[in-house]
């Protein structure tokens, strides 16, 4: 079934229910925020964005978080897993959430709790990195200077 | 704000699910165990907020222009 909201960034988005990526837990800030939908347009590239299917004018930013460390590494723990209903067999995504200034100096990147999604069940939550050295608000452009 | 006086071992229980217990009691910390459900996600105060600060920020974003996305592909693949 075919169902739209209005963007004020991306305009009028149609989709259906199964695009509906569903946040149990929302986002910290945004915890009554629990469906969203990945949009990933050509022109858009690198980044994609994570749109709010219940607050049109909520969107965030997202980018791969190789682009920014090429070693970066996560791990969830068991309560993770389960509010992502986690198989061996089920394609995982991971996004950092990136702030985009007007200029891309001022720009961050947050690689201490970045966004899990479980693309198999449509399920996504946004962890955090509690034992790593990532920073919330790491400048988009050292790309390459290490992750500490 | 609901104030208790624990002894070490001793915990309190938030709902029928919730305990926190404390497990050690030192000069001027505590340390305190969380037992919660799995869909409680449980976090240090001060980081959590960073988070929340943090998505705020970021749900505040700039539209990239065609520029800024041009710069940052330029400056992201240049390494």
């Amino acid at each position: 079934m075919s169902e739209s909201l209005t963007s004020p960034r991306f305009g009028e988005i149609h989709y259906s229910r199964e695009d509906v990526l569903s946040f149990p837990a929302g986002l910290p800030g945004f915890v009554d925020l629990k469906q969203f939908l990945l949009i990933d347009s050509p022109d858009l590239q690198p980044f994609k964005f994570l749109q709010s299917v219940e607050e049109g004018r909520i969107f965030f930013p997202l980018l791969d978080p190789k682009h920014l460390d090429p070693n970066f590494r996560y791990r969830l723990n068991r309560a993770e897993k389960e509010l992502l209903q986690l198989e061996d067999s089920d394609r995982r995504l991971v996004f950092c959430f990136v702030t985009l200034a007007a200029r891309p100096e001022e720009s961050t990147a947050n690689l201490f709790a970045p966004v899990v999604i479980n693309a198999s069940k449509m399920v996504g939550t946004q962890i955090i990195l509690f034992e790593s050295d990532y920073q919330v608000d790491r400048p988009l452009m050292s790309a390459g200077e290490g992750s500490k | 704000m609901l104030v208790f006086t624990r002894k070490r071992g001793e915990s309190l229980m938030i709902g029928d699910d919730v305990e926190i217990k404390v497990v050690s009691v030192g000069p001027d910390q505590v340390r305190l165990g969380i037992n919660a459900p799995r869909r409680i996600p449980v976090h240090r105060r001060e980081i959590y907020d960073a988070i929340i600060q943090q998505n705020r920020l970021a749900s505040r974003s700039q539209v990239p222009s065609a520029d800024v996305l041009s710069e940052v592909k330029r400056r992201l693949t240049s390494e």
